[in-house]
């Protein structure tokens, strides 16, 4: 392989990296606008809702 | 002997009268102080309600301001109170999140230690076919 395709080659690579990883981050700000969102509107029940969710992981981590 | 059965019953009867009235002198003698404790009481609940209105504020304040933060303390807790802190998925956390810390510092090193091998191979590609050119 010439040293002028490898370049091209990951030019080409980067590029495409490059646009995967910005559609990636768009995605997870809209859903951690979401996330903030819901968290706002509901501050009670969010939060019991994670202290549940924690407490269920430990539960199963003791478990296995 | 009726004397002194009648005795024994008088005395009986002395020691059952003196002791409620003894509770009665005791329960007379706490009531006043209850009832001077009475405003303190409601000052200390009235002040503890006050710092819990506070402390919800506070709360509120930080779910409005920092909602992940609270959201992961929230789940932290509850993985702590679901006694999780010492099992083999807290270390495996744990270490799971060295492992990515480590890679985040050395990633700009990497990449650009990258960058600069395909600069100067590009560089050199150039000039080569330059050369081949001439």
């Amino acid at each position: 392989m010439d040293t002028s395709e490898l370049g091209s080659t990951v030019r080409n690579l980067e590029e495409r990296v490059e646009g995967q990883f910005k559609d990636v981050s768009r995605r997870m700000q809209t859903l951690s606008e979401r996330v903030v969102d819901m968290v706002r509107e509901n501050p009670g029940a969010s939060l019991a809702g994670a202290f549940a969710v924690g407490y269920l992981i430990a539960r199963v981590a003791r478990r296995s | 002997m009726a004397n002194g059965d009648e005795q024994t019953e008088s005395n009986k009867e002395q020691q059952q009268g003196a002791r409620p009235a003894g509770r009665r002198r005791q329960a007379g003698s706490k009531a006043p102080s209850l009832k001077d404790e009475a405003p303190r009481l409601a000052s200390a609940v009235s002040e503890a309600r006050q710092s819990f209105e506070v402390m919800l504020d506070d709360w509120r304040e930080m779910v409005e301001e920092r909602p992940w933060r609270a959201l992961g303390i929230a789940l932290g807790a509850g993985y702590v109170v679901g006694g999780g802190l010492l099992t083999s998925l807290t270390g495996r956390i744990l270490f799971g999140a060295l492992r990515i810390g480590v890679r985040m510092a050395a990633l700009p090193l990497v990449r650009d230690e990258l960058m600069g091998l395909v600069q100067n191979a590009t560089e050199r590609g150039r000039g080569e076919s330059e050369r081949r050119h001439q």
